[in-house]
């Protein structure tokens, strides 16, 4: 935004009392001064500080450069109240920028200019470490999971169990600030497992069996490092269809798992700039089975 | 045959040590910051235990008027300031609750004493520049030395050397110590030092030179076997240990071993890394190889490891942690081990620590499939 535009901003935000609200009416005041009580000072100083002039402070009246801290401590503390990044804070913030460079130009109260402007970076800071982005990424975990069923014969059950590892690429999204993060993850499933009896006195055994599927997560997130490191937990639906080969004894039957089941899962990340390591630990809901995952990805 | 069942109940038994290279997520890239051992583990300095007291163990628990300062002047032996330069003295207990075969009819709780010593330093000359580290502690009987009617209850002691630093730079040490090979992570059990063995007993003496230059940083070690042992089971060889410093923060590494008894010939290599991601949270990956070829009629083995150590600090003195490692003991043979381990490790106040670990084993095997194993430790770790 141009300084002119800014100045009608401010000069608007004056006749219709818009900075009652934070600066109070001595601000009101401060600013009409400014614009129109000293208008040839106040032209030198939007030269040099536009421009990037030098300005003599001894070339101004002390009551001059009062007032212009008084229209900077104005603006630092609408600022510092301010608690999130509002249209009206966007507007203000590059107004008191002005007015911070014209009394460092003028060398005017220095010590409580560099101690104010101290206190509002940091504010700066923490307001946009509170503000929520939504991210885009994509990734790819390996991921093993078990998978029980039964061989079902004439005279007796035996348990069977799968034990497999598969790929899953997939895309997410997440909502998320310096602190919190609130996060939806798709991914396909493309899988092998080897299967064999855990228990019985039947032997079966298969090897490679094919298992497809997807995942869809939900999860939440403490972010713990300024780096990015995250740990929190993650509700994940987990669906898979891998057919075990029934035996040639028609007498034998297999019943399986149902395809869809529910898991619940710690997870940690730890960022990289846009890049990523996440790994992923958790239960399968109603059922005897660990799910763990260790995944790479990026934010698009 | 005795030998061989000494061996593997020094291999079996889970004891652990106290170094901690995920401090590099606390801005400390060299075990050297904290130890007098400048690969880390054994006796901390005096800087050491004060980092231990202000930046590692949680503040929570201290009254609210002390200072930082307050608190590091406690870290000395006993909770005292040093009141001379040249004698430490330090004593530690580490204990543990391990339940095995969690969820089987065979599960089984057990308390371990893991580590009971006291450690002597003597240091001299500007800058510490001469030490004599000495620890010597309770050796704690493993399950399968009990088992096996191998009740050796006495001292051992798994380190005792002398270091000279030539310059800031060089430092020579020599005596028993742990080979320089590999990131030195805290869990003797892990794949990565059960593999080129480098666990809890493995000590050595040997002489080893440690420099540091340019953001490099790196060890020779020389080693004869250790002197306590018998002469045949003694491994004698050489070990190499260097890593660089990588975009300010980070480590790459590479590690080299050679050695051999009357009985077999290692090579042991492998990759590791260290990343510092800042506020305590880390990674350490590791992966490498060990072939072992039989100088007798057993047959010559070649295997693989991996390791991937994660950590998180929620907030000071609680990390999250995870243990993924991957085995494949034989590489003839089809099967691999996937050992995934959450953990929560707590420094509720200086000179104390407390650890979870969960350990869940899945093998992959394409003719078997089995149920994962489960086991849960519950560590306590006391020094004074």
């Amino acid at each position: 935004m141009k300084w002119g535009a800014l100045f009608t901003l401010m000069t608007l935000q004056y006749l219709l009392g818009g900075t009652s609200a934070f600066g109070g009416e001595s601000l009101n005041e401060a600013i009409k001064s400014f614009n129109k009580g000293h208008s040839i000072e106040t032209a030198k100083i939007k030269k040099a500080v536009n421009q990037g002039g030098e300005l003599q402070g001894s070339e101004f009246s002390k009551d001059y450069k009062e007032l212009l801290y008084s229209i900077y401590a104005g603006y630092a503390s609408r600022l510092e109240n301010a608690q999130k990044m509002d249209s009206a804070f966007i507007r203000d913030t590059p107004l008191f920028e002005f007015f911070k460079k014209a009394l460092e130009k003028l060398e005017y109260r220095e010590d409580e200019v560099d101690a104010t402007s101290d206190r509002i970076r940091i504010h700066l800071v923490q307001l946009e470490e509170k503000r929520y982005r939504i991210k885009w990424r994509t990734s790819v975990h390996y991921l093993s999971w078990q998978s029980q069923a039964s061989l079902i014969g004439p005279f007796e059950t035996t348990n069977l169990l799968s034990t497999n590892l598969g790929v899953c690429p997939g895309i997410g999204a997440s909502l998320e600030n310096r602190y919190w993060s609130l996060s939806l993850d798709l991914n396909g499933l493309y899988g092998s497992g080897g299967v064999s009896a855990v228990q019985g006195i039947v032997e079966y055994q298969q090897s490679q069996v094919p298992a497809i599927g997807g995942r869809l997560a939900v999860g939440g997130g403490r972010i713990v490092s300024s780096s990015g490191s995250e740990l929190g937990l993650r509700a994940s639906a987990l669906y898979v269809r891998q057919t075990l080969s029934r035996p040639s004894d028609t007498q034998y039957s297999i019943e399986q798992n149902k395809t869809l089941s529910f898991t619940a899962s710690i997870f940690s990340r730890w960022r990289f700039n846009r890049f990523y390591i996440e790994t992923d630990f958790g239960r399968t809901i109603a059922r005897p089975s660990t799910l763990w995952s260790l995944g790479f990805g990026a934010i698009l | 045959m005795t030998r061989m069942i000494i061996l593997i109940a020094m291999f079996l038994a889970p004891l652990h040590a106290r170094a901690y290279p995920q401090f590099i997520g606390h801005g400390y890239p060299s075990c050297m910051n904290c130890h007098y051992n400048p690969m880390g583990n054994g006796p901390l300095t005096d800087y050491g235990r004060a980092v231990g007291a202000d930046g590692i163990a949680s503040g929570a628990l201290y009254p609210k008027s002390w200072s930082e300062e307050k608190v590091a002047s406690l870290s000395g032996f006993l909770f005292r300031t040093p009141v001379q330069k040249h004698v430490r003295v330090q004593a530690n207990y580490r204990g543990m609750e391990m339940i095995s075969s969690v969820g089987t009819p065979s599960e089984r709780w057990s308390w371990i004493h893991m580590q009971a010593g006291g450690q002597l330093i003597l240091k001299f000359l500007e800058n510490d520049r001469l030490t004599f580290v000495g620890e010597i502690g309770y050796n704690p009987n493993s399950s399968s030395a009990r088992a096996t009617g191998q009740d050796k209850r006495k001292l051992r002691t798994r380190e005792h050397y002398v270091g000279y630093r030539i310059k800031p730079e060089v430092g020579v040490y020599a005596g028993l110590m742990d080979k320089a090979y590999g990131i030195r992570v805290a869990e003797h059990i892990a794949y990565s030092r059960i593999l080129p063995e480098l666990t809890q007993n493995d000590q050595t003496h040997g002489v080893m030179v440690h420099g540091l230059l340019d953001g490099w940083e790196g060890a020779l070690h020389g080693f004869v076997g250790n002197l306590l042992q018998p002469r045949d089971l003694r491994q004698v060889g050489a070990s190499a240990q260097i890593e660089r410093q990588i975009f300010n923060d980070h480590r790459l590494g590479f590690s080299l071993m050679s050695s051999k008894n009357d009985y077999v010939k290692m090579l042991s290599y492998s990759l590791h890394s260290r990343l510092s991601l800042s506020d305590g949270s880390a990674l350490l990956i590791e992966a490498g190889q060990t072939e072992k070829i039989s100088l007798g009629s057993r047959g010559d083995r070649i295997g693989r490891y991996a390791l991937l150590q994660t950590y998180t600090r929620p907030i000071r003195g609680l990390y999250f942690f995870t243990n993924i490692e991957y085995l494949k003991s034989d590489l003839s043979n089809d099967a691999t081990t996937v050992r995934w381990g959450p953990g929560i490790q707590y420094f509720p106040v200086q000179k104390l620590e407390l650890r979870t670990d969960l350990y869940q084993t899945r093998t992959f095997n394409p003719n078997a499939s089995t149920q994962d194993g489960w086991t849960i430790l519950f560590q306590t770790n006391v020094w004074l």
